[in-house]
């Protein structure tokens, strides 16, 4: 297939993709995978519209013929009854009743309903036995029973043939065992089979826990129209913004015109414009929750209270049972310091489905807000197990780590935040005061510079957290690290080096104006020169910290003093 | 015409008289004795309670099975043999009628109708049972030994009645009756099928007042014979006893001889049944001999198995199972058809898997063959060794045994016949393939729901696959049904193990053990109760019990083994384990358990030898891989610590995948991944294991050391460039971005005095000057990037 970012200008085959893509909605909605059915129907229909009916139909006929044919057959009559049956269970939820309908059936979609109606079943299981969120039965320590016995299954149905479906369900599996590297050689696979197969890119994107690794999947990937989709996902998802990913959506976006997804993608990749891309959208989908939760992340950054009101109030009017819903409220309740209600709301959240991954990191900054320590790291932790790629998360992680005063453990966890985010003044900043509280000034130093060149990048980041203290703007802090290097520099008895930082603070003065770091800077750098007997510069920024009315008292004293010495040396 | 007859009966006599051997330690009494009863008046065998004249009765009346064994070896003297008898009774009937006065006159007449009676009112109504009786009988003679052969025993009988149906109806005849009320001889008949009637209906109190009767008019040995087997079906073995002491043919007749030792060990006087039967087997040293002698033992032969299997028994209850297995296996050798005997060696597995290959090629198939003779004894031979070798051990041969199921199930129907399915689910547990196992075992149970061969293996599947529920309801249903069976308790015992709650379990499996000190899986059961609690010396005692009674099964040695390993006596736990290899060489879990002693004993090479063959093997079986986690795991700590890491991380990432997720496999990881210096990957999958396991002590301290060591490395991560490049920049970068490297041109002042950064000042001034191709060369492409960065900043 043909790259769909074409640029040439030339005319995309819309006959063509819109066939495809009805072929691939039907086939995964046949096989109950309703969430990428719902997002390929989604992208159907944001597509402009065809010129002419009858031009649709010329074309709909025997030109669908694919060597994934396969995908859609019955082997005999009886099993395409069975498969009513068990597809009539699964839709009502007895997913167990379901697979015993169907056991034994190969057609490639009865044999997929099958064991996905048992990991379904096992999963509902897990759901229950796991009993109240962050209780004692929840995580790790409950599993989907059924895990190895589809793992058997499924190995033995893959065996020489590659059906796309069920190698995205083995990678599944594989998955929640936390197989990661078969998991994503399995889901290639099942890329490489059927690429519409978007359940599969759908798992593959929180395999890839680094642009690397984005990167390095694309030499694996098909060159494809949902290869972009995929692309932009992943990208989105480590707030990695560059051109590229930009272009790519202008291109999808100049096939799918309508797509609210690609919107909404947009819209967390430009964090400026935010806002205002989550209104069309609102306006254009006024039932969507999707990323719903996001933008109420933006608007509680923003201090948008009413707009976050009047957002919470339309989720719920749509549906109160959404953990989308739940966590814009719950996000509400946070703005207006109701932890314990927010706290409510995101649990909540978590019920409805306990891979929510927002829910459980806002949980966790709810649990830090009410000094809970040992929670917030359980929720920060389940929201890793979620998806490893939160920075917020391992950000967050580290707080309560540092406030246990568990250094060792808060300095990885920033590290991991760092490496996600290494741009990140923030994480910078956190790692160098837990290697200052380890004694260990080199590295505090080291990091306390990485932050001086991040911090300017802060600014348009995708997302800042929003339960945690507000980030400090980029040169403010730049001040502030500034002193902490020179401190530290002084510490290590380098002065030199101390100097130059306390300069550098000086620099700083015509942006911000006087602040109480460039006070400190001047008062330090007037005793250095004083010491080193360079009275004239010492008195100036002595002076200069006198008028500004900052340190009143000492900066007097050292004038006087100065005054005195130079007196002293310039006999009357 | 009485001259005929006489002639006639005498032939009869005669012809007892060679078959009296079968019947009696005795035999050189028989011909004389019989010429003396011939001789002798009714009224005074009557008055007579003398020795002689009762064995010699008995001689007629144990004879049930007699006339039926020479009917399927010599069919030719056979034939007459019968003919003349339906002759005769016609004869008689005639006779009856014409003479009335003289007929109880002639002993000899007595005693034949006696038998006839007994043993010919069927065949001669119906001849072609003939045929069918003789096969089921021998069988069915040594049965009372169990209490549920007991019920065995009588089910038959109930059979028999239904065949006799019309001809009870007939002899009930009122016309008949009135004759018999004429005639002694009429008389007794009548009395006799009454006899058997009530016992058909199980109406014992009836047999055994019309028995007792009987026994008053007759004095036969026969009818003395008949009324303890009444006793003896009712329960009262004491009596059953007594009585046959009574009558003294303990020691003539053998069916006697074993009726009074079984009364005895139901009575558990292992002892004095010992004395009863002598503890010395008979040496039979050559079988192909024994059968040279033909038909004429061949009934002694039965008996003589049957009281081997008693022997057995009796050993068994002593304790000294040595003895016990080479009676079992002795009454298998005599008598081929001796199962009990052959089902208790397999049942408590007696002998050793090799034994047991080795011991169906010793039994004599042959002799079956010749006694039915032919082509059809060929195949029945064939037929009794493809059944029996069903029962075998399922370690070794699996192909022969497969031959033998589909030999079965080909050759007749017997494909879903419970024994074969049995067999077959079996196998499958063996296997460890339990899910395949408990749906043939559910069949079989839906068919028959008490069979309690089944159980074990049924419980054995609940427990492995943890269906508490349908246990749970399995042993209620058990309780309810069935206290006396010992598998009852082991049901409810498996269940508490089930649900972890050790006390009770232990208090069940005990309770069974007690009531069935020969049944293996209470025994195990009640050692595993003490080895989930690390109770490790009391379970070895346990285990120890279980082995000395169990010496065919690998698996008592190889829990001794593992509680040895795991008590950390290496060399004990090795011994042990050599045993169970020794009798066992296809269990993959034993394979595994030699792996760790390799494994400790620092032997790494041949303990992944061990743990890859035993893979290898339990692939080959095809069982449930979730078995086999303990596999993965184990090789991948022997390669861990041959210091094959990324094998090691394979290996458990094995196992994880079949089913294990356990912490202490995430813990191995992270230890692996540490060693490989992935100190990252170690952390995340050490916090996977506290995860599942939030106390582990191994766990936190390497998770601390994989932290420290994490804190010292240098953390450099990769930038992300807005045009979609990444570069890793150095510390150093940082430093020229922050102008350190320009401080001298900054502070000129401080460039001039001599302090201790004047020379770095130098330096990095020199640094300074060649920054541009010196950057470049280091950063390559990125530089210019990293400078719009700085620009950008500053």
């Amino acid at each position: 297939m043909a790259s769909p970012v074409a640029h040439d200008g030339v005319k995309y085959d819309y006959g063509n993709l819109r066939r495809e893509l009805r072929l691939a909605a039907k086939r995964s909605s046949e096989r109950c995978l309703f969430h990428a059915s719902k997002w390929i129907s989604e992208q159907l229909n944001s597509l402009p519209k065809p010129a002419s009916q009858s031009h649709h139909k010329q074309h709909s006929g025997p030109a669908v013929a694919d060597e994934n044919r396969r995908l859609d057959h019955f082997i005999s009559d009886e099993e395409e009854d069975k498969y009513l049956l068990a597809k009539a269970y699964f839709d009502v939820n007895e997913f167990d009743r379901a697979s015993r309908a169907v056991e034994g059936c190969v057609s490639s979609k009865v044999a997929f309903l099958c064991i996905y109606a048992k990991f379904m079943a096992g999963e509902k299981r897990k759901d229950e036995e796991s009993e109240m969120v962050l209780g004692p039965l929840d995580g790790n320590v409950t599993a989907n029973k059924e895990l190895p016995l589809l793992t058997r299954k499924l190995e033995m149905m893959l065996h020489g043939q590659e059906d796309t479906y069920l190698l995205y369900l083995y990678g599944v599996v594989l998955l929640k065992q936390r197989n990661e590297k078969q998991a994503y050689q399995v889901l290639v696979r099942a890329i490489n089979a059927y690429p519409y197969n978007w359940a599969a890119w759908d798992e593959l994107k929180t395999i890839c826990k680094s642009v690397d690794d984005v990167n390095r999947a694309m030499h694996d990937l098909p060159e494809h129209l949902f290869t972009h989709f995929f692309h932009v996902l992943a990208s989105q998802e480590l707030y990695h913004a560059n051109e590229t990913v930009h272009g790519l959506i202008d291109s999808l976006a100049d096939i799918f015109p309508g797509s609210t997804w690609l919107k909404s993608q947009r819209a967390l990749l430009l964090y400026h414009v935010k806002e205002r891309i989550f209104d069309e959208i609102m306006q254009a989908d006024p039932y969507r929750l999707d990323f719903l939760d996001h933008y109420s992340n933006i608007l509680y950054v923003m201090d948008k209270r009413s707009k976050l009101a009047f957002v919470a109030q339309v989720a719920s009017a749509t549906d109160k049972f959404r953990p989308e819903t739940c966590c814009v409220i719950g996000n509400y309740f946070s703005m207006r310091s109701e932890h314990e209600k927010s706290i409510m709301y995101f649990r909540r959240a978590l019920n409805l489905d306990r891979n929510f991954l927002s829910a459980w990191t806002l949980l966790g900054h709810e649990f830090v807000e009410l000094k809970n320590t040992h929670a917030a790291i359980e929720s920060y932790r389940r929201a890793i197990d979620v998806n490893r790629k939160d920075y917020r998360a391992w950000y967050g992680l580290g707080q309560a780590y540092e406030v246990l005063e568990m250094n060792y453990y808060a300095l990885y966890y920033y590290q991991r935040a760092g490496a996600l985010r290494p741009y990140d003044s923030q994480m910078w900043a956190a790692m160098a005061a837990c290697y200052e509280k380890m004694n260990r000034p080199d590295d505090a130093i080291k990091s306390y510079k990485r932050a001086l060149s991040g911090s300017a990048q802060t600014t348009n980041s995708a997302a800042a957290p929003p339960g945690g203290a507000a980030y400090d703007g980029g040169f403010e802090l730049n001040t502030k690290t500034l002193i902490r290097i020179a401190r530290l520099y002084e510490k290590v008895k380098r002065t030199d080096e101390a100097v130059h930082y306390m300069e550098m603070c000086l620099k700083a003065e015509p942006d911000l104006g006087a602040n109480e770091d460039i006070a400190a800077a001047k008062s330090w750098l007037a005793h250095y020169e004083k010491d080193r007997g360079n009275l004239g510069r010492s008195l100036q920024l002595a002076q200069e910290l006198f008028d500004a009315g900052l340190m009143v008292e000492d900066s007097r004293a050292m004038i006087r003093d100065i005054r005195n010495q130079l007196d002293m040396d310039q006999p009357r | 015409m009485v001259g005929w007859l006489l002639v006639v009966m005498t032939f009869v006599g005669e012809l007892l008289g060679a078959h009296q051997p079968l019947l009696l330690h005795q035999p050189p009494h028989a011909s004389p004795s019989t010429t003396e009863t011939r001789s002798r008046h009714p009224q005074a065998s009557l008055s007579r309670s003398s020795d002689t004249s009762n064995w010699r009765k008995a001689a007629g009346t144990i004879i049930p099975s007699t006339p039926k064994r020479p009917a399927s070896r010599q069919p030719s003297p056979q034939d007459y043999y019968q003919s003349q008898l339906i002759k005769r009774s016609r004869n008689r009937r005639s006779e009856d009628a014409s003479d009335d006065n003289n007929p109880p006159a002639d002993p000899v007449r007595d005693f034949a109708k006696s038998f006839d009676l007994l043993h010919l009112s069927l065949p001669s109504e119906n001849p072609s049972t003939t045929n069918h009786t003789p096969i089921k009988q021998p069988i069915e003679k040594p049965s009372p030994a169990a209490p549920r052969y007991f019920t065995r025993f009588q089910k038959r009988q109930e059979d028999q009645k239904l065949q006799e149906e019309p001809l009870k109806d007939k002899n009930q005849d009122d016309h008949e009756a009135e004759q018999a009320a004429d005639n002694p001889a009429e008389m007794e008949k009548f009395l006799r099928e009454w006899r058997q009637d009530a016992v058909n209906k199980h109406q014992y109190d009836s047999a055994i007042f019309i028995g007792d009767k009987l026994l008053a008019l007759t004095n036969d040995p026969n009818d003395a014979f008949f009324l303890a087997q009444i006793h003896f079906s009712t329960g009262q073995y004491t009596r059953a006893q007594a009585f046959l002491d009574g009558t003294g043919l303990i020691q003539k007749s053998a069916p006697c001889k074993y009726l009074y030792a079984l009364s005895q060990i139901k009575q558990s006087k292992y002892e004095d049944a010992l004395q009863t039967l002598g503890d010395e087997s008979p040496v039979i040293p050559n079988p192909h001999g024994l059968r040279r002698r033909g038909a004429s033992r061949a009934n002694d032969e039965k008996y003589e198995a049957a009281m081997c299997y008693l022997r057995g028994l009796i050993y068994t209850k002593q304790g000294s199972y040595d003895k016990a297995k080479e009676a079992y296996k002795d009454a298998v050798k005599i008598d081929v058809k001796c199962f009990e005997a052959f089902d208790t060696l397999m049942r408590n597995n007696l002998l050793s898997p090799e034994e047991e290959w080795q011991f169906i090629e010793e039994i004599d198939f042959d002799s079956m063959a010749a006694s039915v003779g032919g082509a059809q004894g060929e195949a029945t031979a064939q037929f009794l060794k493809a059944l029996y070798t069903t029962r075998l051990s399922k370690y070794r041969n699996s192909s022969k045994f497969d031959d033998a199921i589909a030999m079965l199930s080909n050759q007749y129907p017997l494909a879903d016949n419970h024994d074969i399915v049995l067999a077959k689910a079996e196998l499958l547990y063996t296997q460890c393939r339990f899910e395949d196992s408990l749906k043939l075992v559910k069949e079989l149970l839906t068919k028959d729901k008490y069979n309690f061969k089944l159980y074990p293996v049924y419980i054995a599947c609940l427990y492995e696959l943890e269906k508490k529920n349908e246990l749970f309801l399995m042993s209620h249903d058990l309780a309810d049904n069935h206290r006396e069976e010992a598998v009852t308790f082991v049901a409810i015992g498996a269940y508490y193990m089930l649900i972890d709650r050790l006390a009770e379990a232990r208090r069940f499996f005990s309770k069974a053990s007690v009531m069935d000190p020969s049944f293996g899986p209470a025994w195990i059961g009640f050692a595993h109760t003490f080895a989930a609690e690390g109770e490790h010396d009391q379970a070895i005692s346990a285990y120890s019990a279980a082995a000395k009674l169990f010496q065919g099964t690998h698996l008592p040695q190889m829990f001794l083994g593992m509680q040895h390993l795991q008590l950390n006596n290496i060399t004990l736990a090795d011994e042990y384990l050599q045993i169970a290899w020794g009798l066992c060489k296809t269990d993959p879990l034993l394979m595994n358990e030699l792996g760790v002693v390799f494994y400790h004993n620092d032997h790494l090479h041949e303990a992944v030898k061990m743990f890859l063959n035993g893979i290898k093997l339990a692939e080959e079986i095809g069982g449930d891989p979730k078995t086999y986690v303990q596999f993965r795991t184990n090789l991948g700590h022997a390669y861990r610590r041959l210091g094959r890491y990324g094998e090691a991380i394979e290996e458990f990432t094995h196992a994880i995948r079949i089913g294990g997720n356990e912490a202490n496999i995430r813990c191995s990881m992270g230890l692996c991944c540490i060693m490989e210096g992935r100190t990252w990957d170690a952390i995340t999958h050490l916090h996977e294991a506290l995860a599942l396991c939030p106390q582990d002590p191994v766990a936190t301290e390497l998770l601390e050391q994989a932290l420290l060591k994490s804190a010292d490395e240098p953390f450099h991560p990769t930038y992300l460039l807005p045009d979609g490049r990444t570069f890793n920049p150095t510390d150093e970068d940082f430093d020229k971005l922050l102008g350190e490297d320009k401080m001298s041109r900054n502070d000129p002042r401080a460039a001039a005095t001599t302090t201790p950064g004047n020379s770095r000042g130098h330096t990095t001034a020199k640094r300074n000057r060649g920054q541009g191709s010196a950057r470049a060369t280091r950063r390559g492409d990125h530089d210019p990037s990293l400078m719009d960065l700085s620009e950008s900043e500053f």
